[in-house]
C-alpha cells in the first residue's frame, strides 16, 4: 500500500518537472484571475472586432491630439510640390543634432551608411541594393522633396511615416544635409526658400 | 629561329593578357558605376523599381535614345515623343527615372557593358546558409553527464567482484586447506540485500527522496505564472539573429515604440515592407517564411506591387514575455530614461533564432535590478528631485538608484 502511494506520489512529481520544462509551454498559473486584464490589451485579440484585431487604425479623417496633418498624398506631383513649398520649420540647435544622430542612427543607417555614402551594414552585406551617395543626389534638393520622400517614401525606400514623426523628420533631415555637404551646410534654409520661390 | 617561334606565342599571349585586362578594368568601372547609381533602383535579372536591364540595348530602337533617356528621361519624355517610352513611363506608375547629367557616354557604355557580362552568382547563395542552423546550446543538465558515470562505475564494481569471487573460489579448489586463510565469498544478491538492510542505506534513500520532492515542489510552486524559458513555434519562423546580429539592424529600428512609449511594440508590416519590398529570399527558408509577410500585407512579388483593394490579414504572433494585469510596466521609462540596453532583460536577443524568454519577470528580479541599478540623474527628467541633487552636491551621498527615487515603493508599479 505504502509502496504503492509512493510510486503513484514520484510519477506525478516526475510529471510535473517534465510538463514545467517543456519550451513550448507557457506553464501553469495559480489563481489567474488577476492576471489577465478585462479590459482588450494593446495586441490582445478582441472578439468585437474584425478579423479580432484590438489595434484599430484610426477613423479616416480624425487626427491624434497635438498631431498637424500635412496636406500631401504619394503622388510624383506632390513629390514636386512638397519641394516648392516646404520649408524646415525645427532650428538647428545643438540638442536638435543629437537627437537627429541618434534617430539617424537608428533607422537610416541600416541602408544609408553611418556617414550617408550609401554602405549601411545590410547594403555591405549585398542583402539589399546600395541607395545613392547623399553627397552626390541630394545636391540641390530642396528640404521638402526629402520630406515627402521620408514621409512617402521614394523609389525603394518605404514610408516612414509609422517610424518617425513630423518633427523626427525634420531633424532627421537637418543631420542628412550635414551628412552629405559638411558642417557648413552650402544649401541653407534660404536657398532652399529661394528655389522654391523660382519653382513656382 | 627558335628565338622567332618562341617569341610569336608570347606576344600573343601578352595581347590577350591586355585585352583582358583593359576589359576586366573596363567591367569593373561599369561594376562600380552600376552599383552607385543604378542599383538602387534596377537589378540586372529582376524588375526592381525599374524594369530587370538584361537585353536592354535590344529593346532600344538606337543606342543614341537610351544614352540620352539615361541622362535626363524628364526631358526625353517630354522632347522625343518616343512611344516605347512613354510606355515604359506609364508601365512603372509615372515616375520618371532620375536623371544622371554627370555620366559620361563612357561611363554609360560601361555600365551596359557590365549588364551585358553579368553572371547572377549561383555558389555565394550556399554560403550564407550556415546561420543559425546550429541548434540552441540551451543548459545541458549535469545529471545526463552523471548517469553514464555512474552506470560504468557499477559494471567495473560487479566485474570486479566477479572476478575476484572467481579467483579466490579456484583458489580453494586447488588447495582446500586455505578455505581458513580466504575470505568467503558473497555473491552478488546476497551483498545488495546487506547494502539495501543497512540502516545507513536507508536513511540515505530516505533523505535523498524527501529534498527531491521537497524542491521538485518548491520549484513547480515558484513557477507557477512564470514563463521563464518560454519559446514558442512563430506563425513566421522570424530570425532574430539573422536580422539584429548579423545584419544589425537596431531594435528599436522595428520596435519603434521602445523608446516612445508604454509597449515596444509589435512592428507594423509596412516596416517589414521596407526591406522586403526587395529582399524576397532568405538564406534559410528560402522564400517561404517571407511570401507569409506577402500573404498578409497583399504585395505581388511578381509584379513588384501592392494588389489594390486586398482584405489585409493579421499576423497571429505568440506574446511570449507577459506581466499580470497587475503590474504596470512602461519601455519608454526603461530605455529612454534609464537609458537600459534591450539585452539587460531580454537576453542576448541578437542570437536568438527563436526567441525565448530570457528573465524569470518575477517581482524579486524587477526589485533586485532597482536596488542595484545608478539613476543616471543628469538627465532632466529627475531635476525636480531637488533634495537628492542637494545631497548630492554636498557629498552626503555618492549616487542615487532607482530604490532612492521610490523604485520599490508598491503603488509605483501597482495601481
Amino acid at each position: 500500500m505504502l509502496n504503492r502511494l509512493l510510486t503513484i506520489c514520484i510519477i506525478f512529481i516526475l510529471a510535473f518537472t517534465i510538463a514545467c520544462n517543456d519550451p513550448k509551454h507557457p506553464g501553469f498559473e495559480y489563481m489567474p484571475d488577476m492576471y489577465h486584464s478585462k479590459a482588450y490589451e494593446t495586441y490582445a485579440p478582441n472578439p468585437n472586432y474584425k478579423d479580432s484585431v484590438a489595434t484599430l487604425e484610426p477613423v479616416e479623417g480624425t487626427i491624434p491630439r497635438g498631431f498637424k496633418p500635412i496636406h500631401y498624398n504619394s503622388s510624383p506631383e506632390d513629390y514636386e510640390r512638397a519641394g516648392a513649398e516646404l520649408t524646415n520649420p525645427i532650428e538647428k540647435t545643438d540638442e536638435v543634432m543629437a537627437d537627429a544622430k541618434h534617430l539617424y542612427t537608428i533607422y537610416c543607417a541600416v541602408c544609408h551608411g553611418a556617414k550617408g555614402k550609401g554602405d549601411g551594414t545590410i547594403v555591405e552585406r549585398g542583402v539589399f541594393p546600395p541607395p545613392p551617395d547623399y553627397a552626390v543626389r541630394l545636391e540641390g534638393m530642396p528640404d521638402g522633396k526629402m520630406f515627402h520622400a521620408i514621409t512617402f517614401g521614394k523609389n525603394l525606400m518605404g514610408p516612414y511615416n509609422s517610424q518617425l514623426t513630423v518633427e523626427e523628420r525634420w531633424k532627421v533631415i537637418h543631420y542628412i544635409k550635414e551628412l552629405a555637404f559638411g558642417k557648413e551646410n552650402p544649401t541653407t534654409e534660404g536657398e532652399a526658400v529661394a528655389e522654391a520661390s523660382t519653382e513656382q | 629561329m627558335k628565338l622567332k617561334t618562341g617569341s610569336f606565342p608570347n606576344v600573343v599571349i601578352l595581347m590577350i593578357i591586355l585585352l583582358i585586362a583593359g576589359f576586366s578594368v573596363k567591367a569593373q568601372d561599369g561594376e562600380k558605376l552600376f552599383k552607385a547609381n543604378c542599383a538602387s533602383c534596377h537589378k540586372i535579372d529582376k524588375k526592381l523599381i525599374g524594369p530587370a536591364l538584361q537585353g536592354i540595348r535590344d529593346r532600344w530602337e538606337s543606342e543614341e535614345n537610351l544614352y540620352a533617356w539615361i541622362k535626363n528621361s524628364p526631358k526625353y519624355l517630354e522632347e522625343m515623343n518616343d512611344p516605347y517610352a512613354t510606355a515604359l513611363f506609364e508601365e512603372y506608375n509615372k515616375t520618371p527615372m532620375t536623371a544622371f547629367p554627370q555620366l559620361g557616354d563612357a561611363d554609360i557604355a560601361a555600365v551596359l557593358e557590365y549588364v551585358d557580362n553579368y553572371q547572377p552568382p549561383t555558389a555565394s547563395a550556399g554560403g550564407e546558409g550556415e546561420t543559425g542552423g546550429a541548434a540552441q546550446g540551451g543548459g545541458v543538465d549535469p545529471l545526463w553527464f552523471l548517469l553514464p558515470a555512474l552506470l560504468v562505475l557499477i559494471v567495473l564494481a560487479v566485474a570486479f567482484s566477479k572476478a575476484i569471487g572467481a579467483l579466490i573460489n579456484s583458489a580453494k579448489e586447488k588447495d582446500p586447506d586455505s578455505e581458513k586463510v580466504l575470505p568467503k565469498v558473497i555473491s552478488l544478491k546476497e551483498r545488495f540485500g546487506i547494502f539495501l538492510k543497512h540502516r545507513f542505506t536507508i536513511l540515505a534513500i530516505v533523505i535523498f527522496v524527501l529534498c527531491w520532492v521537497f524542491g521538485s515542489l518548491w520549484d513547480g510552486a515558484t513557477s507557477l505564472g512564470r514563463q521563464e524559458g518560454y519559446q514558442p513555434a512563430q506563425p513566421i519562423k522570424f530570425s532574430h539573429k539573422l536580422h539584429a546580429g548579423i545584419n544589425k539592424i537596431d531594435c528599436k529600428y522595428c520596435h519603434v515604440g521602445a523608446e516612445k512609449g508604454k509597449a515596444s511594440v509589435i512592428p507594423s508590416l509596412n516596416i517589414c515592407m521596407n526591406c522586403h519590398m526587395a529582399v524576397s529570399e532568405g538564406p534559410e527558408y528560402g522564400t517561404t517564411e517571407i511570401a507569409k509577410i506577402y500573404d498578409a500585407v497583399g504585395w505581388d512579388a511578381e509584379k513588384g506591387k501592392y494588389i489594390e483593394d486586398y482584405e489585409q490579414k493579421p499576423i497571429e504572433w505568440i506574446k511570449i514575455h507577459n506581466l499580470p494585469d497587475h503590474v504596470y510596466f512602461n519601455h519608454s521609462q526603461h530605455v529612454k530614461v534609464g537609458g537600459i540596453e534591450c539585452q539587460k532583460c531580454h537576453g542576448s536577443i541578437e542570437e536568438m533564432d527563436e526567441v525565448y524568454q530570457h528573465a524569470p519577470l518575477s517581482m524579486g528580479w524587477c526589485i533586485d535590478c532597482h536596488r542595484e541599478t545608478k539613476v543616471n540623474f543628469d538627465n532632466k527628467y529627475y531635476s525636480d528631485y531637488e533634495a537628492l541633487h542637494e545631497k548630492l552636491k554636498n557629498g552626503e551621498i555618492e549616487n542615487v538608484t532607482v530604490e532612492g527615487i521610490g523604485g520599490t515603493e508598491c503603488q509605483k508599479c501597482h495601481y
